[in-house]
């Protein structure tokens, strides 16, 4: 996954350097560099109900947080783990199970993907994964959105959530067991 | 099923493309243009107030150093606004209860943690700073990791808590530091035990080795292990490496350093502090030779097969070929979320390195079969397909290449598993037991497994099946149950085991049960629980071979844990030697064969490609 729209050719360490002393226009800039790789992860791991406040709320407490960083260089693993633990906070808060897929919600995001002439082939495949993803945790999510969709390797998906290696092992191999037979088609 | 088509896919490439909403970014800059950070340094409150009296002073315990620092005193907030300042009676005494400063203290009751996992009972933590005033309300900042039960925090959590929470719900304890100062010792000590008990004293770690270890957002990412394959409870976090004290990769080194290093005072607020006293800081670096821990031996990769890569598949030994049957097939063009159960499969030998291919089953494909070589044909039973579990079986003989399905079984259930016992094949449902006899085509039911459903795994050793239950993977009891064939009865009990764990295998090393990864054996005979050497690296691909329990990288026999060498790079995008999850192996008597599994990152399938590992000395059963 790449990043979002940059609108510097600033090192983002330097702006990571500067808003930690609390230069709000450099974390700006890391709003806009990281925004849309956030807001693709909160899509899968708190839906997209969920996904434009999680990363509202994982933006502020990074904010908040910063100069608490001791890794600048992290930066980025400790933005996702911020968001993995607002979502797992918002479930638990609500009490509710994240995602079955608002359609609606899902047809808001695919609207904003520019070049579609037919988003409904889109809004079915979102939806379709929201449904299946309805029967994962949020840690479930989190392992499959960190590995997959952020190309993190296992040690350090384990490194983001702060969990033992085998346990993101036994993780994502039942959220792969769940989505292979919601999704797939096996013969 | 071409990947185009793949919906999981489709769906990942639409989240790859998905935008924000435009106003998102405008919406979180204005909440941070309102909302102030917190500080991060207001922590000379731990130094200044004390130090304006103390000068230099050693507050409490004794192993707080506290130095006179210029400047007005602030305290630390772990979580919202300035609070009034301390005294410095308050830093320097200890409430009655005896807590306070470099205390270690023991939860006699949950205390929760704002935002975290809360201490659980039995949890240590270490008190950092109180009794003091935080926020108005007497309070003392704490610091835990976790523990086995409720699961590790390799970054730890720090807080403060109420004072009249505290003082009711833990009990000081006093670690037990080891006179034998080893490297596996001080590992698998808590970090603030290590501080506590080793103070700022030099300590010498000899004959390790030095890798990266990406194990929490603040953790050096460079560790020091015995073996080369570190993680969180053997290996060693360090810190202070420069040009001249460097721990380059491959080499082998004594190691010298401390923890409660006086820099960490620099750290900033208490809590990290805290975290910086509890490094290990390299002060001197000796190459010395690589220990005698490699089994020498040679890889080479394999032929390819007719076949695509696989997970969820079976593979068995039958003494000439592997037969591969089962499982989910993936390929570039068809990734494992909508990988197909092929009916066929293929067979390698290893002598000549050909494949064969293996004609379609008379059984619908399947994941996670049960498999076993009777001596003249390969029995190929249960697995699911999706979520449906399938109770059927065939048998294929190699020697006239013909498959025959097998007798219906008596089995009703879910999540079938098992394993050859002497002549007849052991099957295990969520409902059900039954033996399959391929000599007379018959099952014989069998007594339902005592135990809870759920994830579960089967392993033979002793002449008994064990079957380990953990349930929903998060709620414990984790239970084993053990089949002995001769009375065909169970046995079972609580297995000491964290149900979080369900990845870590177990496997079958002659009169043991063994998980290399815990470190922990399970006798059939005495039906004892037992610990040993971790082996991590056994855990991929694990086989026995009579006298080793091999795999992808390692092998293992009671307490020695013996590395193989790098197996062969795989062809890109797979460049990475060693990562090869959840591939499937067999031993030969000879050698050992590793085929397929996959490599993480976001490479949605599994490569086709296997090796060989041939050790230089005989490590079956006769020699190992």
């Amino acid at each position: 996954v790449t990043s979002g729209t940059a609108s510097t050719r600033e090192d983002p360490l330097d702006l990571v350097a500067r808003a930690r002393k609390g230069d709000r226009e450099s974390f700006n800039e890391l709003v806009d560099l990281h925004v849309a790789d956030l807001y693709r992860l909160a899509l899968i791991v708190a839906g997209p109900e969920l996904a434009e406040d999680v990363t509202q709320d994982a933006f502020l407490a990074a904010w908040q947080e910063l100069p608490r960083l001791r890794h600048p260089e992290r930066f980025v693993p400790w933005l996702r783990r911020i968001l993995v633990n607002r979502a797992r906070d918002l479930h638990r808060a609500e009490r509710r199970r994240i995602l079955p897929a608002d359609l609606a919600a899902a047809a808001a995001v695919v609207d904003r993907r520019p070049g579609r002439a037919d988003p409904a082939p889109e809004v079915d495949a979102l939806t379709d994964l929201h449904q299946a993803m309805a029967g994962l945790s949020v840690d479930q999510r989190a392992v499959i959105a960190i590995h997959y969709l952020a190309d993190q390797s296992l040690p350090e998906v384990a490194a983001i959530l702060g969990i033992p290696e085998g346990t993101a092992k036994s993780r994502l191999n039942a959220a792969l067991t769940v989505l292979r037979s919601r999704l797939g088609d096996p013969r | 099923m071409t990947r185009e088509h793949d919906p999981l896919e489709r769906v990942l490439a639409s989240i790859r493309d998905a935008q924000p909403p435009p106003d998102l970014g405008h919406r979180i800059k204005a909440d941070v243009g309102r909302v102030r950070q917190r500080p991060a340094t207001p922590a000379r409150w731990f130094v200044g107030l004390a130090a304006a009296v103390a000068g230099v002073a050693i507050v409490a315990a004794g192993l707080m150093v506290v130095r006179p620092s210029p400047g007005p005193a602030t305290l630390p907030s772990a979580s919202t606004a300035a609070t009034p300042p301390a005294t410095p009676e308050h830093l320097a005494s200890r409430a009655p209860t005896g807590l306070g400063p470099d205390t270690i203290a023991v939860a006699t009751r949950e205390i929760g943690m704002p935002t975290k996992l809360p201490v659980s009972v039995g949890q240590t933590i270490l008190i950092v700073g109180g009794p003091i005033e935080h926020d108005g309300v007497l309070s003392y900042l704490i610091q835990h990791y976790g523990d086995t039960d409720a699961g590790y925090r390799p970054d730890g959590d720090v807080a403060w808590i109420r004072a009249s929470i505290i003082e009711r719900s833990v009990e000081i304890h006093t670690p037990t530091c080891p006179t034998d100062v080893n490297l596996p010792t001080v590992s698998s000590m808590q970090p603030f035990e290590r501080m506590i008990c080793f103070g700022g004293r030099d300590l010498t770690f000899r004959t390790v080795t030095a890798s990266e270890l990406a194990v929490g957002v603040k953790t050096s990412r460079r560790w020091i292990s015995s073996d080369g394959h570190p993680d969180f409870f053997t290996a060693l976090p360090v810190y202070g490496l420069t040009q001249k004290l460097a721990l380059p990769d491959g080499g082998w080194f004594d190691v010298t350093g401390h923890f409660d290093d006086a820099a960490a005072i620099e750290c900033g607020d208490p809590g990290a502090v805290a975290f910086c006293r509890e490094r290990f800081m390299i002060t001197a670096v000796k190459t010395v030779p690589a220990p005698v821990a490699v089994i020498p031996g040679t890889w080479r990769s394999t032929a390819l097969p007719p076949i695509d890569g696989r997970t969820d598949f079976g593979m068995v030994w039958t003494g000439t070929q592997a037969v591969i049957w089962g499982g989910y097939e993936s390929s570039p063009k068809k990734s494992v979320f909508i990988a197909g159960a092929p009916r066929g499969g293929a067979a390698y030998d290893p002598a000549t390195d050909r494949w064969r291919t293996i004609p379609d089953a008379p059984i619908p494909g399947r994941g996670s079969p049960v498999m076993a070589w009777t001596g003249t044909e390969v029995v190929v039973f249960g697995g699911r397909i999706g979520e449906q579990t399938r109770l059927d079986g065939a048998a294929w003989n190699p020697a006239t290449r013909i498959w025959r399905t097998i007798a219906r079984s008596p089995l009703t259930g879910d999540e079938p598993i098992g394993a050859w016992l002497g002549d007849r094949l052991y099957v295990v449902t969520s409902a059900a037991a039954a033996a399959y006899d391929p000599a007379t085509d018959r099952w014989t039911a069998l007594a339902v497994a005592p135990i809870r459903s759920g994830w579960r795994s089967a392993a033979a050793a002793a002449g008994r099946l064990f079957v380990i239950a953990f349930g929903d993977g998060a709620t414990p009891p984790v239970e084993w149950a053990l089949l002995d064939p001769a009375t065909a009865t169970w046995s079972h009990g609580i297995a000491p085991v964290d149900p979080t764990e369900a990845g870590v295998s177990f496997a079958g090393a002659g009169d043991l049960i063994v998980s290399t990864d815990h470190g922990a054996t399970f006798d059939p005979v005495t039906e004892t629980w037992g610990t040993i050497r971790a082996c991590p690296g056994v855990s991929a691909g694990t086989v026995w071979t009579g006298g080793y329990l091999v795999g992808v990288t390692a092998a293992w026999r009671f307490d020695e844990c013996l590395q193989l060498p790098p197996a062969p790079k795989r062809e890109p995008p797979f460049n990475d030697t060693n990562g090869r999850e959840f591939p499937m192996a067999v031993w030969t008597g000879r050698q050992y064969f590793t085929w397929s599994g996959g490599t993480g990152g976001d490479i949605v399938w599994v490569p086709k490609d296997g090796a060989v590992f041939t050790p230089e000395n005989d490590i079956g059963p006769c020699c190992g």
